[in-house]
């Protein structure tokens, strides 16, 4: 069931006080998202430097930014995980373990993934360049890896053996 | 003396007869003067040495044609195997071969990075190379990815001492893969054994004075490090198998401590305390010490070991010294003299050698989560 976009946190119809970014989405679906939140995106943060939106008044008046690859589905979960982590400290990105995360984040992070199989998200998370979204899918998708054997592993992501029986000699 | 002209012709005749005789001629062979034959020269000697390195080398080069043909067509390089990859790749334009034609696997989906990124997470803090092995061996492109040099750095970082680190970082640009290969580095997906064995000599039967049992007793000492800075070590008769099977059955009783890494030696401070009996006043009897008076109240295991050889890497008994805290205050340090004076290791401190167990069992007993490294 595709979700309900107009009751989601990155619905347009949000209050004006807060100080939204506006996005378009693939399907042409309108988002917003919270300053703080938008920001985690490494590409919004690109963007509105290229564009010259520093101040909050340039934010609001600004036009939605057209996000082509990412579509509304992906755009959905990605407001949701931005919205509840832009409190958050700023990420270290080569030293992911350090970020210290309570146990409601966390619990709140894998149910959120929990849910997820949907390789758009990746694809969003990739796209706009979200590094604790990132590092939690690279992280939920290792935890698939894990333990699991080459038959297992295959199997799990219907992959097919691509080696010869002379490579796979060669490799041992 | 002979003229030089004479000498030459003479010379030559030898040379002649030699071939021939080389050749497998029956001609009868003149008989050259020894003491020419000594004085001008080498030459003969030359020659069969000549003969000889030539029927050396055509022997050898048999040799090698004769094996070196079929071992080519089994032996593949690391080199040629990547190459062969990164063609085939490149050649297919997708990454990742799926089961079902119509529907790209997921994998084939993600970006570079992302897949790094992945794959990376996979090693994660724990640095699990059993898992990572398992993924290069998936398929071609996770045997790619598995050799990247970031991964490799990372890997390298986590399992090697910051002075080595340091004295590597002077190079440009390693390939971190090779590195990791030729240095001795500590690992966590599995545990180190250090087998034990000593000879305990039995009573003498009474009636039979000329028989005496020998007991020969093996023990084994299990070593544990942990990411997080934890280090177990255990001493046991259990054997290896039963172990390996069930890491978490020698963590119960496992003297725990905290590890780091200094140049290429391990040091492990074990702390061990102990609970001093409570003296009891013997009822009616006044005025009569406790049988101990300075009882010990902890002991420190302060141990070095020197990691040695790559890529299996074993750990060899440097120094042991026990602290030994006395209820009163007193510290007294114990050296077990693990080293001879030329330092080498004694027996009864043999190295510990490494032993993987499967990952499924490894994420299980780990002490605490994944820390701060």
């Amino acid at each position: 069931m595709a979700p309900n976009f107009e009751e989601a946190p990155g619905s347009s119809k949000r209050l004006k006080e807060e100080i939204l970014y506006r996005f378009h989405s693939k399907e042409g679906h309108e988002f917003t998202m919270e300053k703080a939140a938008a920001e985690l995106s490494g590409v919004v943060k690109q963007i509105s430097q290229d564009l010259g939106i520093d101040d909050d008044e340039s934010i609001r008046n600004m036009k939605p930014i057209p996000l082509i690859n990412v579509s509304s589905e992906a755009f959905h979960y990605v407001v949701k995980w931005c919205e509840q982590h832009k409190t958050m400290p700023p990420w270290e990105q080569d030293k992911w373990w350090l970020n210290e995360r309570d146990e409601e984040m966390k619990k709140w992070e894998n149910e959120f993934l929990g849910g997820l199989t949907s390789e758009q998200l990746f694809d969003a998370a990739n796209y706009m360049d979200i590094k604790c979204l990132l590092d939690k899918c690279a992280e939920t998708v290792a935890g698939m890896i894990k333990g699991k054997s080459v038959e297992e592993i295959r199997e799990i992501w219907e992959l097919e053996n691509d080696f010869t029986p002379e490579e796979e000699e060669a490799m041992k | 003396m002979p003229d030089p002209a004479e000498n030459a012709d003479e010379l030559a005749k030898f040379r002649e007869e030699w071939k021939q005789e080389l050749r497998g001629d029956k001609k009868s062979q003149s008989p050259a003067e020894p003491k020419e034959a000594g004085k001008k020269g080498k030459s003969p000697e030359q020659q069969k040495n000549e003969r000889e390195r030539v029927a050396m080398a055509d022997l050898l080069n048999l040799e090698s044609t004769s094996q070196a043909k079929p071992e080519k067509s089994v032996y593949i390089t690391e080199r040629q195997l990547q190459k062969r990859f990164k063609e085939r790749i490149s050649a297919a334009q997708t990454a990742f071969l799926p089961r079902d034609k119509a529907q790209p696997c997921l994998f084939g989906l993600l970006s570079e990075e992302m897949l790094l990124k992945i794959v990376m997470a996979v090693v994660g803090t724990g640095v699990s190379i059993t898992d990572l092995h398992s993924l290069s061996e998936v398929c071609t492109k996770f045997y790619l990815l598995a050799r990247d040099n970031q991964l490799w750095k990372q890997i390298f970082r986590g399992t090697t001492s910051k002075e080595t680190q340091g004295s590597i970082t002077k190079y440009a640009a390693p390939s971190w893969y090779k590195l990791a290969l030729k240095t001795p580095r500590i690992a966590y997906h599995g545990i180190y054994i250090g087998c034990c064995t000593y000879i305990r000599y039995g009573e003498r039967s009474f009636q039979d004075t000329s028989y005496q049992p020998c007991f020969k007793i093996i023990h084994y000492r299990y070593l544990r490090i942990f990411p997080d800075g934890t280090i177990t070590l255990r001493n046991t008769p259990d054997p290896p198998e039963s172990v390996l099977a069930r890491p978490v059955s020698i963590q119960k009783e496992a003297l725990k401590g905290r590890w780091r890494l200094e140049e290429d030696y391990l040091v492990a401070e074990f702390v061990k305390h102990i609970e001093l009996p409570k003296p009891q006043q013997p009822k009616g009897k006044k005025g009569r010490s406790p049988a101990t008076p300075y009882g010990i109240s902890s002991q420190v295991h302060k141990i070095r070991w020197r990691l040695v050889d790559a890529p299996m890497t074993r750990l060899e008994w440097r120094s042991f010294v026990i602290d030994v805290k006395m209820a009163d205050g007193d510290v007294y340090s114990n050296d077990m003299q693990v080293c001879n004076r030329h330092g080498v290791p004694s027996r009864s401190y043999p190295p510990f050698y490494f032993e993987p167990i499967a990952t499924s069992i490894t994420n299980n007993d780990l002490p605490n989560g994944p820390q701060e490294m």
